[in-house]
């Protein structure tokens, strides 16, 4: 997920300003592990200690409880070779790989389909965007019309004979979404398309057939470790570095159960109550 | 009791301060519930998030690990980038009802 760098300082004056209300610890997402340091610095200077969630900061946290999006991306992968009986065309809708997430993501990808001497990949950047993912696996599956083969304009018509993508994979619950929608892909049941994360929309997509798969975090259980760790360290227990909490491989078999196990809509009470 | 907190039994609060980015949880501890606010920050009245189903295929409750009953109370603070994001929802669902696990 592309992270705003303007936020980071605001959650550094909440960190500051959570080391001033009397609380035995802090369970952190943290918006930006390089800029939220500072922050870090001020609980530990106030020995308040902090688990991260999501991201893993160089210093400052006795735990992070952090997902493997490497290990996430494999598992999409293998998903995506053995819907392919091992050959086609994958097009990959990175996110941003001069983001640590962005790029495990591809490296689990492609480290899966590497394994498949048939299977080719087409890597795309994005930015995370999901216009931009879906206009770019709109245009996988055109030609240029004559005298535009390097920019074509517009129209794009389909090339039912040329190499095509037979697989998708979408690195955010976002493009994911956005891509499934194009009908120059909702028009083609033949096309495997996985997404990364579990969000409701996602995992809706699933439902209705617009995704074959998605790659899910586990929230839940994330937050329930934090705490634990957490308690554990207040304890005076050692805790480890670093917990990933796991993840699911999401498909038409499974997703039912997987929406089912939503949390309420609404969960927490704005200012208002 | 560590730390000053007002104590209401059975009671958690939830509050969001700052520029929505901030979610500030007061944690029930070991049958005391401690209250923690920002300096200036608006109080929510009591307001529980429902649970997380627990045995759920796509969140297994993460039991192997936990609850973890602690030595003495304790008050917590969550804080969150994307406090509407559902992903950032179930955390804050999971973490509320963790932390009333390991204080009980």
């Amino acid at each position: 997920m592309s992270l705003p760098n303007a936020a980071a300082p605001d959650q550094v004056a909440q960190i500051k300003a959570a080391t001033l209300v009397g609380v035995e610890g802090i369970v952190l997402g943290p918006i930006d592990p390089i800029g939220v340091i500072p922050g870090l610095d001020a609980a530990a200077a106030a020995g308040i200690p902090v688990v991260a969630i999501g991201a893993e900061p160089a210093d400052g946290v006795v735990s992070a409880v952090v997902g493997d999006d490497e290990a996430l991306a494999y598992a999409a992968g293998a998903y995506i070779a053995a819907s392919l009986d091992g050959q086609g065309i994958v097009l990959d809708l990175q996110g941003d790989l001069a983001n640590p997430a962005g790029e495990a993501r591809a490296r689990g990808l492609r480290a899966a389909l590497a394994r498949f001497a048939e299977i080719d990949v087409d890597a795309r950047a994005t930015a995370w965007d999901p216009d931009v993912a879906k206009t770019v696996a709109e245009s996988a599956f055109v030609i240029a019309p004559p005298g535009h083969e390097t920019a074509p304009p517009t129209p794009l018509t389909p090339d039912p004979d040329g190499p095509q993508p037979s697989a998708i994979f979408a690195a955010s619950d976002a493009m994911a979404i956005a891509v499934a929608a194009a009908p120059v892909v909702a028009e083609r049941p033949e096309l495997v398309v996985v997404g990364f994360g579990g969000e409701p929309d996602t995992l809706a997509a699933v439902a209705n057939g617009a995704l074959d798969a998605t790659v899910a975090e586990l929230p839940g259980r994330t937050g329930a470790i934090a705490v634990d760790l957490l308690v554990r360290h207040l304890n005076g227990e050692p805790v480890p570095p670093r917990v990933d909490p796991g993840f699911l491989l999401v498909t038409d078999a499974n997703v039912g159960a997987a929406l089912a196990a939503l949390p309420a809509a609404t969960p927490m009470a704005g200012p208002d109550g | 009791m560590r730390g000053p907190g007002r104590a209401i039994r059975g009671q958690t609060t939830w509050a969001l301060a700052g520029i929505g980015l901030l979610l500030l949880l007061g944690l029930v501890t070991q049958g005391r519930a401690g209250e923690a606010s920002l300096p200036g920050a608006p109080i929510a009245s009591s307001a529980m998030a429902t649970p997380l189903p627990v045995g759920s295929l796509v969140d297994p409750p993460a039991g192997n690990d936990g609850p973890v009953l602690a030595d003495e109370p304790y008050r917590l603070i969550l804080l969150v980038p994307y406090p509407d994001a559902p992903y950032w929802q179930a955390v804050a669902i999971a973490a509320q009802n963790r932390a009333t696990q390991d204080g009980a």
